[in-house]
């Protein structure tokens, strides 16, 4: 295959704390190509955003920082260069999209403003282009009555549409990747499949990458082309879309396709025990506690195993050297 | 804002006059100390006691004494004060503008040098300057005025003599009296020497008056960016690509200014009515040393003149606020 786009290397992202340093990303690898959708999936404190967030360098300061690891972009370490070059990025080159639409959008500004101010950063547009231009965005997310939409305060609009607006602000400038942190968890059923429409739609008009993160499975199979499941803050399954739904191999993953509820089954299946701490994950495998085919060599950090073509998984299940 | 808004304020606003005039008049009555007393001396006789009471209207009924009061205030007559003979309002104007040149000059310090501060011990949150700034802030809430006020002459005027200790013009230098802000009157006449000759004079005052506010706006200015920083839309200003003197100013200061506009305006409100110990002790012709020098002589009109005033300028400031808000935040709107 080509070279990623977006190709993360090893990457480890550590918080400091009261009680010493955690590491919320551990040894993350991720390639994300060029028109592709990746769907970083997991559930809430395994990483995923901690992981978007080391990529925008976004962290929160000083207690989040990048410990080891690469983020290559365009083939430059995104970890090496300036702050000045690095806010070039943001906004422009990859942009972000996140999980709370009534709280992502600065209240005392228009909408109209909060994009234009985007524009006018990135692409030297004049005041009255990029006045124009913030009206075509709004168009574009499907805002009726753009023009006139375009001074109202967020607080003039519903959850959909401020998203909308954040979509429009993200795009503005035609990133090649957008990072879509949960961008359709704080929303109703219907308006998530209106902003999924949307966000492929986009991705095809624009021709960019999306990562998009996610704990909700059925958002994965409308939209992604590649999965990476993560646990604990390790990547423990990776594959394509059809293959991840197919034959799912990696314990976890499995548990998060049997929790997920029918309507003929009346007994919700939980995968059973919690979540580890990330404070003192065990030795080895972090999913061992709860894994139903536990063995003794899960005290062991589990290697790759590529259990057909591009799909790999990290559980010693699949070793076939040692069974 | 809407004009039913503020006709219904400044009703508001007449309703709490009202209320100011009567408990003024009331307890200005109720404390001991008789007036004619005051003025004649200890050893008047009762005679001329009593003539001056009459004189001065004080032998009537306390109604009938306010009746009169009422219906002269309406008619934008204060009174003649007692001790000066000069009609009050005349001397609460010249006085009062003395007051707004001191309090505005101090309000102008409290706010550059409280925001300023406040926002880079917010951004700079730990820091030595953060550290330094706020103990410094603690210190100027908690030091007396009157001491700083002496500290400060003992310094600038006495040791190093580079700022005169008392007045608003040195003598000799005369400005025409337009605003009766002599620091804008000098400015507007292109009169340089005594432009600079007022804020010489004006400095010391000021810094005083200004110690304590401008430590309460750095505290409040620092708490309200900490809170505003950790906002989702201030990450998502920092995503946009933005510049972080433009995610600071633009995206976290003008959110965190509600608070801070409503201190600087209580502040304000202090400043104007209790510049008391600051106007005394660099001989300020101000309001405040006026007020209390009228009640000592239990001068009436005087005391209640200008507590009306205070009452009026309060109310005012609290509009201003309110008007603030709603420029400030447009989720703030007037509700009927």
């Amino acid at each position: 295959m080509n070279t990623p786009l977006l190709n993360i290397q090893g990457l480890v992202t550590q918080f400091s704390t009261r009680r010493g340093p955690v590491t919320a990303v551990d040894g993350l690898d991720l390639q994300l190509h060029s028109g592709q959708t990746l769907g970083l999936v997991g559930e809430s404190g395994c990483g995923k955003s901690v992981a978007a967030l080391s990529i925008m360098r976004l962290l929160p300061k000083p207690a989040g920082r990048v410990a080891k690891g690469r983020i290559l972009f365009e083939g430059r370490d995104l970890l090496e260069v300036s702050e000045a070059d690095m806010r070039r990025v943001r906004g422009n080159e990859i942009s972000m999209i996140f999980q709370e639409p009534m709280t992502s959008l600065n209240p005392v500004y228009t909408v109209g403003f909060q994009i234009y101010e985007a524009l006018q950063k990135h692409r030297k547009l004049s005041r009255r282009q990029a006045g124009q231009e913030a009206v075509n965005m709004l168009q574009l997310v499907g805002i009726p009555e753009p023009a006139a939409r375009i001074n109202d305060y967020p607080h003039q609009m519903s959850g959909g549409m401020r998203q909308r607006v954040m979509i429009a602000m993200a795009l503005s400038c035609r990133p090649k990747v957008m990072i879509a942190d949960e961008p359709t968890t704080a929303l109703d059923v219907t308006i998530q499949a209106q902003i999924l429409d949307l966000i492929s739609r986009l991705k095809q008009e624009i021709g960019m990458s999306v990562l998009l993160i996610t704990h909700d499975l059925g958002v994965v199979a409308e939209t992604c082309q590649q999965v990476l499941v993560m646990y604990a803050g390790r990547a423990v399954e990776k594959a394509s879309a059809v293959d991840l739904f197919e034959k799912p191999a990696h314990p976890y993953t499995l548990g998060l396709f049997a929790s997920i509820p029918k309507v003929e089954d009346e007994i919700l299946h939980p995968i059973s025990g919690v979540v580890p701490s990330l404070y003192d994950l065990p030795e080895g495998c972090a999913f061992q506690d709860r894994c139903a085919y536990r063995q003794a060599q899960c005290l062991k950090r589990p290697p790759w195993i590529e259990i057909s073509p591009e799909h790999w998984v990290c559980c010693w299940r699949y070793d076939t050297h040692h069974a | 804002m809407p004009i039913d808004y503020l006709i219904r304020r400044l009703v508001h606003l007449l309703i709490i006059l009202f209320g100011v005039s009567v408990l003024v008049f009331l307890m200005l009555r109720m404390i001991p100390g008789d007036p004619a007393q005051l003025l004649l001396g200890e050893f008047a006789n009762p005679e001329e006691l009593a003539g001056l009471r009459s004189q001065l209207g004080l032998d009537k009924s306390l109604f009938t004494q306010y009746w009169i009061y009422l219906k002269n205030v309406l008619q934008g007559d204060l009174g003649i004060s007692i001790r000066t003979e000069i009609p009050v309002a005349q001397e609460i104007f010249v006085r009062l503008l003395a007051t707004l040149e001191l309090s505005l000059a101090a309000m102008v310090i409290a706010t550059f040098l409280g925001v300023a501060a406040g926002v880079i011990s917010a951004v700079k949150q730990y820091s030595i300057f953060d550290y330094a700034s706020m103990f410094l802030a603690l210190v100027g809430v908690s030091m007396p005025i009157f001491w700083l006020g002496l500290m400060l002459i003992y310094l600038f005027s006495v040791k190093f003599s580079v700022l005169p200790m008392m007045g608003r013009l040195s003598m000799g230098l005369d400005v025409p009296s337009w605003s009766g802000l002599v620091v804008v009157d000098s400015l507007l006449a292109g009169n340089v020497p005594a432009f600079l000759d007022s804020l010489k004079h004006l400095l010391l005052p000021a810094l005083t008056l200004a110690t304590i506010p401008t430590a309460i706006v750095a505290r409040i200015t620092r708490s309200s960016m900490l809170e505003i920083q950790n906002q989702d839309y201030v990450r998502t200003a920092r995503a946009k690509g933005l510049s972080n003197l433009v995610v600071i100013l633009r995206h976290t200061l003008r959110n965190a200014f509600l608070p801070v506009v409503t201190v600087l305006g209580l502040n304000l409100g202090l400043l104007l009515g209790g510049a008391v110990l600051t106007e005394t002790i660099f001989s300020w012709p101000g309001l405040g040393r006026y007020v209390v020098n009228s009640l000592m002589a239990r001068d009436y009109a005087a005391v209640q003149g200008c507590i009306l005033i205070f009452a009026t300028l309060m109310v005012m400031i609290n509009l201003l606020v309110d008007f603030l808000y709603v420029v400030l935040d447009p989720r703030i709107r007037v509700h009927d």
